[in-house]
């Protein structure tokens, strides 16, 4: 058995000892020597009557697990299929075998053969009959027959082989194909996921909007419920339960048919409630009437018997009456008789003295008449010499004009402005009558007020000098005008002066000031405290000043005079003697001078007020000056306030008006404009932390920074309320007075944007004195969308896009054209030439949507909206009006625009010119500072033009961007108006500058429709008059000069 | 004196008028209620004539005669007018005993004084104060004369609560919101047609009507509503506005052929046509914010227009602060153009949400506006008023007839 290996025995017969046990032992012992196709032969499985043959229950047991055959013949043949992996030709003889239909034959034959091999021993000598078949042949044509089936069954085994082949290959094929089709639907199923997703999601983003559109509709509807059901309850109880119950039968009906039977029985209940309100009222209704009925007898009773007292007292008061009256009558009748008769006697009197005096008349108007011919030739007579006059003047006025125009008039033209400014008047330069730019107002005053003084006159001199060394003839006349514009207009009116200057009662003469602390205005309101650091200040002004103080019409105020430690001598005097004549004033001195800061702090800390006001030592405060404030701060519900203020002269005299903007924090980090007077709330001022000395000379400007990071309630009072003297070697006699301040002025500039995270560097502007410029200092910058509506025009839309490509300097720029409708050719390839995404824009021309639709393609996290005739000029524009943008309190930034003369075309938008709006400074120079540096520092206005504007993306967008309603004009006023309203303030900045050539391309047509709708929606805020542009400058003009009428309608 | 008592009712206008119709409607609203009611009128007219049908109509010359002979219970003077001061003192010589007196306020009469007279708060403060004088205008109400007959008034009858705001807490007072015309109230289906084929307005046009003159006073307010149809018509709506009314003022100082572009200027029109132009309405419109001129007022046009059955649009002001918004009309925070514009284009595709509002603005007008309501508040007032006019002023509880 060893010599056999496992599974390699095909056909195995087992043939030994023949009980039960035996057999097993054989099988069991040889079974795992058979192959997975082995078969096992068994004799004598047919032997039943022999005690020790077990054979039989062996083959009965064993053939219940495996395919078999049973031969029966003999003493029996079993054949046992044990392999599990057959072949075709193996299963074909197994299906043979097992087979009903062909084993009986074959078992047949088998049986048959076994026989004739049995008896062909004992027959072979006996004669075989022809007759009889021969078993031999018979058996041979078996043989045959199953060598034939045999084959037979061979070829279709190898059929079968070959068809299991294809099969197997078409399985493989199919099986490829199925992968493929697998492959392909995984594909399509994850396209199909895709789309159902995106769908699902679309679905969804729908189903969200539906819902929020339900909500919205479901909480308007609510509010209405809510405001029905409001309405309702004012009614009478009983209408309200039954439209209660009719609304609840509704909600039932629309939601629950379950609840129809309650709904049913509430209707019930309100039919009952209405039938019973119904009873109630027909109750109450007879009740009335007959309450009625009973007060009507009751009254007719009543007045029927008032009637027949009344009438007769009446007719006894009408007998006494006619009586008095017929002796009055008389009386009168007996008078006039008398007067008349005297009358009658005057008037012949009169009479004859009239004649008299027609006579004497007669004869002094011959008189007059005379004298009227004579002056008559002597009127004549000037006439004729006024025309002689006349002509001379005209002659005079060529000369001057030729003179004017030749060469040498034109090269000494610097020197004759100064000269002349040393003549002039200040008072009559500052009068409102001198033309706008062409009247000087501050610089002369300047240039005669330091005439006054050699010193200053040196100094002046010194300065025109160092130009002229520096720059040659050309910078001293860019000085002068630089300094004309700085100065131009915003002076005092008239009626300006005439406030001014009307006579101040001595103290103790005022009414308010002479009111004692308990009475007089603002007793019941908040206790102001006034401190004025003090340090060797020139007496008789110091006197003024604390003067000033208790002339104020605000009587709960006190006055911490605060002495840095002063050497002069009156000083400490004055002080005391002020202290004692008012107990609302306190003196406190220093032991060392600690300087204007520390002063300051000593006073702040000493105060008590609920505000605090800061006076400087040597200036003077108008009588109404810290009522005015309070009322303000008390009106907006601020925290600061702060007044326009004049300048005056060493005498107090006014020579200057500087009239200020509202709160304009992103032009205070340029340029000192608060200045005086200045009141703050004291606990404002305390968590500030007052003054810092490091910062002495511009100290008040650092503190108005950091109180501007800490609220937004600032006030301006626009009235000239506070008197700034200009004394020798103060900011006020001249800027550059104080060396030092502009960097000072940089440095607290440079602190505040860190603190505020405005990224920018701080430093003085190298031209302007007391001005700074801010860098940009951009750490990102996003994405910039440059919208451009544009239509043909190529020379405009190919500059523009070519200087926006060649010129800025910025690296994630996105351009999007809006094309109106453009068929030039040129414009076409201009707007190829550049990247650019194309909109097309086929609706009827609207500014407006043109403009929406380029921000709906656009990119851009910041929006540019611009005019295709602008061209840039300055590379770094878009970094500085990204960086205004950066402070979220600003909504819109917009540039400088220039025409391309060079001069102002754009400096930011006022509210009123025209009833509408305009753009203010226009046609100024370049370089000019403006008002008080109004063009040459970004400031806050009230709109910017759209040829240029600047927007945060999510602020459009949240603002619904501009209104379409607005064809032509004026919408970028209307969107900036809605960012103010939104509290955003609007920027225009000249660090970032373009030229605008202001095309017709829109059509020169005026639309009324705009100018109509500007009004309807913003009519009261433009009556109410522009924060940013002063009330009594010229609407007209619009460069700060003064306007008479409205200086005089503010006072 | 009979049972009911004598009521006089003065007007300051014909009975055409505004104040006039609210004199007609509650003078017959108060008969029905048993008073015996008698109109005065500055003067007859014959075209007036169809508003006296049913009345007792006497004019002040005649009443001034009649009142020596049958002097009313109470006499109830429809402003404090100039015309009406001098009608009380008039009556009051004549009378053979002293009359009570009640004044109804419909206006915010100082705003008219200083808008018509050009007078800022500052002068009106100082003529009030008698630190100046004033000649005012008959129609107009003198800040001295008109306070000083409200101080002598019995009692104060007024249209909207405002108007009682500042007058002393004793004062007695009824606050009746006016009644609808029933001509408003019956539905006409074939107006729409009508009228567009009268005008010319295809079918598929929207129509906006106002009814109503323009004066100093709401000029701006009408203007608003011509912009915005104009408006709509340039951003592709079509859209007219059907006016009638005549124009005292100018619509506009510049662009007023942009304005009238797109409407139909019937300028005056019979009263009695007025429904049919209503019911042809998609929109009927009143303009204006809530300012000082319309806080005070109710216009008089407005119940007819709810009762019509027609979606009304107007500000959330008088009226519309009682008016659900999308409910029972079709309230703006101002009826400003802007606003005006984005209601006209919102609504033009929802045909059914307008009549859904119309019927339910007809509703609250039925619920709440009827003459009926207003005499019955103003009547209790009158019985109290007279019930305290032979006693020390002030013990009169005050009436208050206007829903809430």
């Amino acid at each position: 058995m060893s010599r056999f290996e496992p599974g390699s025995i095909d056909l195995l017969h087992i043939d030994g000892f023949h009980t039960y046990e035996a057999v097993r032992h054989d099988f069991d012992s040889w079974r795992d020597r058979l192959s997975d196709r082995g078969v096992v032969l068994l004799h004598d499985v047919c032997v039943t009557d022999r005690a020790d043959f077990g054979v039989h229950r062996f083959w009965e047991e064993i053939r219940q697990s495996h395919p078999h055959a049973t031969f029966t013949h003999a003493h029996g043949l079993g054949v046992l299929f044990t392999g599990t992996k057959l072949g075709v030709l193996e299963r074909r003889v197994v299906e043979t075998l097992v087979s009903a239909e062909t084993f009986p034959a074959l078992a047949e034959s088998m049986a048959t053969l076994g026989r004739l091999l049995v008896a062909a021993p004992e027959s072979a000598s006996e004669a075989v009959s022809p007759e009889a078949p021969d078993p031999v042949s018979h058996l041979r044509g078996d043989l045959a027959a199953m060598a034939g089936m045999l084959g037979a069954m061979r070829e279709e085994a190898a059929t079968q082989e070959r068809r299991h082949r294809e099969q197997a290959e078409a399985i493989a094929s199919l099986r490829g194909e199925l992968a493929a089709a697998e492959t392909r639907r995984e594909h399509a199923d994850r396209a199909a996921e895709t789309s159902l997703r995106e769908e699902l999601e679309s679905a969804r983003r729908e189903r969200d909007r539906l819902q929020a559109e339900a909500l919205a509709e479901s909480n308007l509807a609510a509010a209405a419920e809510a405001r029905a059901v409001e309405a309702i309850a004012a009614a009478n109880a009983l209408r309200d339960e039954a439209e209660a119950l009719r609304e609840a039968r509704n909600a039932l009906e629309a939601g629950l048919a379950a609840a129809q039977l309650a709904a049913d029985l509430e209707r019930a209940r309100a039919v009952e409630a209405i039938a019973a309100a119904n009873a109630l009222r027909d109750e109450a209704e007879a009740l009335r009437e007959a309450r009625n009925a009973l007060e009507a007898g009751l009254a007719a009773a009543q007045l029927a018997a008032d009637l027949e007292r009344a009438r007769a007292v009446e007719a006894i008061e009408d007998r006494r009456r006619e009586a008095a009256d017929l002796r009055r009558n008389l009386r009168v009748a007996e008078q006039r008789s008398g007067d008349l008769a005297e009358s009658l006697r005057e008037g012949s009197a009169r009479l004859g003295s009239l004649v008299e005096t027609c006579e004497r008349l007669r004869g002094e108007a011959a008189t007059e008449r005379a004298a009227c011919a004579g002056l008559r030739d002597a009127l004549d007579a000037r006439l004729r010499e006024r025309r002689s006059l006349e002509d001379r003047v005209s002659g005079l006025e060529s000369l001057v004009e030729a003179l004017r125009r030749s060469t040498s008039w034109r090269l000494t033209a610097p020197l004759r402005w100064i000269a002349c400014g040393f003549r002039r008047d200040p008072g009559e330069a500052n009068a409102a009558t001198a033309p706008a730019r062409s009247a000087k107002p501050s610089l002369w005053w300047s240039i005669a007020h330091r005439a006054r003084r050699p010193s200053t006159l040196l100094r002046s001199s010194r300065r025109a000098f160092e130009i002229l060394r520096r720059e040659g003839p050309r910078g001293v006349a860019r000085a002068i005008g630089l300094a004309r514009q700085t100065h131009a207009a915003g002076g005092l009116s008239t009626a300006d002066l005439r406030s001014l200057r009307r006579p101040r009662d001595p103290v103790s003469s005022a009414p308010k000031a002479s009111t004692p602390p308990e009475a007089g205005v603002g007793k019941a309101g908040p206790l102001v405290s006034i401190v004025v650091p003090v340090f060797d200040t020139p007496a008789a002004v110091l006197r003024e000043a604390i003067e000033s103080v208790r002339r104020q019409t605000w009587s709960n105020w006190e006055l911490l005079l605060v002495d840095d430690a002063s050497k002069a001598a009156p000083v400490a005097a004055i002080l005391a003697e002020a202290a004692s004549s008012d107990p609302r004033i306190r003196a406190l001195r220093r032991e060392t001078n600690g300087g204007i800061s520390a002063a300051t702090n000593d006073g702040l800390a000493a105060a008590s007020g609920t505000w605090v006001a800061f006076l400087d030592h040597d200036d003077l405060l108008e009588p109404e000056a810290i009522e005015a404030c309070v009322r303000s701060l008390e009106a907006a519900v601020g925290d600061v306030a702060y007044t326009d203020q004049v300048t005056v002269d060493a005498e107090g005299r006014p020579v200057w008006a500087f009239r200020k903007p509202s709160w304009s924090p992103a032009h205070l980090r340029h340029v000192m404009y608060v200045g005086h007077l200045l009141v703050v709330r004291r606990s404002l001022a305390i968590e500030a932390g007052g003054f810092r000395s490091e910062h002495d000379g511009v100290q008040d400007f650092e503190f108005m920074l950091r109180l501007g990071e800490r609220t937004d309630r600032v006030v301006h009072v626009p009235r000239l309320l506070y008197r700034w003297r200009a004394i020798e070697g103060s900011l006020a006699a001249a800027s550059d007075a104080k060396q030092g301040i502009s960097e000072k002025q940089a440095r607290a500039v440079q602190a505040h944007l860190e603190r505020v995270g405005i990224p920018g560097e701080a430093s003085p502007d190298p031209r302007r004195p007391h001005r700074c410029r801010i860098e940009p200092a951009l750490a990102t910058r996003p994405r910039v969308s440059i919208v451009i509506p544009t239509k043909d025009q190529p020379e405009h839309i190919r500059a523009c896009l070519d200087s926006i490509h060649e010129r800025t300097r910025w690296p994630d720029l996105e351009v999007v054209l809006v094309d109106t409708g453009t068929t030039d050719p040129q414009a076409l390839a201009a707007m190829r030439k550049h990247p650019a995404q194309i909109v097309a824009f086929d609706r009827p021309f609207n500014f407006s949507a043109a403009c929406n639709a380029g921000a709906a393609a656009a990119t851009g996290s910041i929006l540019v909206f611009l005019n295709n005739d602008t061209e840039v000029i300055t590379p770094e524009w878009l970094d500085h009006l990204v960086m205004h943008l950066v402070d979220e309190g600003v909504g819109a930034a917009g540039p400088l625009l220039f025409y391309p003369d060079g001069t102002v075309q754009h400096a930011g938008v006022v509210l009123g010119p025209r009833g509408t709006a305009d753009h203010v400074m226009r046609g100024f120079p370049a370089d000019a500072d403006g008002y008080a540096g109004s063009l040459s520092t970004p400031r806050e206005v009230s709109a910017v033009t759209g040829a240029c504007l600047a927007i945060r993306r999510e602020t459009f967008e949240r603002i619904g961007g501009f209104r379409e309603a607005f064809g032509t004009h004026y919408q970028d006023v209307d969107l900036c108006l809605r960012l103010r309203r939104a509290g955003l303030r609007i920027v225009c900045t000249p660090e970032a500058r373009l030229h605008h050539h202001e095309s017709p391309s829109r059509g020169s047509a005026y639309d009324f429709l705009d100018r109509l709708l500007l009004l309807d929606t913003w009519g009261d805020l433009i009556a109410a008059g522009d924060p940013y542009y002063p009330a009594a400058c010229s609407l007209e003009r619009l460069d700060y000069s003064v306007d008479p009428a409205r200086a005089e309608a503010i006072l | 004196m009979s049972g009911s008592p004598a009521i006089w009712i003065a007007s300051h206008g014909p009975l055409g008028c505004n104040s006039g119709l609210h004199v007609r409607a509650l003078a017959l609203a108060l008969a029905d209620e048993g008073f015996r009611v008698r109109v005065l009128l500055p003067e007859r007219r014959e075209e007036d004539a169809v508003f006296e049908e049913g009345l007792d109509v006497l004019d002040f010359g005649e009443a001034a005669k009649a009142v020596a002979q049958e002097p009313p219970e109470l006499l109830h003077l429809w402003t404090a007018r100039e015309r009406m001061v001098a009608l009380e003192r008039r009556l009051a010589q004549r009378s053979p005993r002293a009359i009570p007196h009640v004044v109804h306020l419909e206006d915010n009469e100082e705003l008219l004084l200083r808008q018509q007279m050009r007078l800022s708060a500052e002068a009106f403060a100082a003529v009030r104060r008698g630190e100046r004088a004033l000649e005012v205008p008959e129609h107009l109400t003198h800040p001295r004369h008109g306070f000083a007959m409200l101080e002598r008034s019995a009692g104060v009858t007024a249209l909207i609560e405002p108007l009682v705001e500042r007058l002393p807490a004793e004062t007695p007072r009824a606050v009746f919101l006016p009644g609808f015309d029933p001509a408003f109230a019956e539905p006409d289906p074939a107006a729409g047609d009508a009228v567009r084929e009268r005008l010319g307005i295809a079918p598929s046009t929207l129509i906006a009507v106002y009814t109503g003159n323009v004066h100093e006073s709401n000029v701006a307010e009408v203007r608003s509503l011509y912009l915005a149809v104009a408006l709509a018509n340039r951003m592709g709506l079509p859209m007219r506005l059907v006016r009638t009314g005549l124009d005292f003022v100018p619509l506009a100082e510049h662009g007023e052929d942009l304005l009238r572009a797109h409407a139909h200027e019937l300028g005056f029109v019979e009263r009695a046509l007025l429904p049919r132009l209503v019911h042809a309405a998609d929109f009927l419109v009143q303009p204006g914010r809530a300012d000082a001129w319309n806080r005070f007022r109710v216009p008089s046009k407005l119940p007819d227009f709810l009762v019509s059955g027609r979606p009304v649009v107007l500000p959330r002001v008088n009226l519309g602060e009682r008016l659900v918004d999308g409910v029972e009309a079709i309230v703006l925070g101002a009826a400003a153009a802007e606003d005006l514009l984005e209601c006209f284009l919102r609504s033009a595709e929802r045909p059914e949400e307008r009549r859904r509002i119309g019927e339910r603005g007809a509703a609250f007008a039925r619920r709440h506006l009827s003459w009926r309501s207003a005499a019955a508040a103003v009547g209790e007032f009158y019985r109290d008023v007279l019930g305290v006019a032979a006693t020390p002023r002030g013990a009169a509880a005050a009436v208050s007839g206007a829903p809430r």
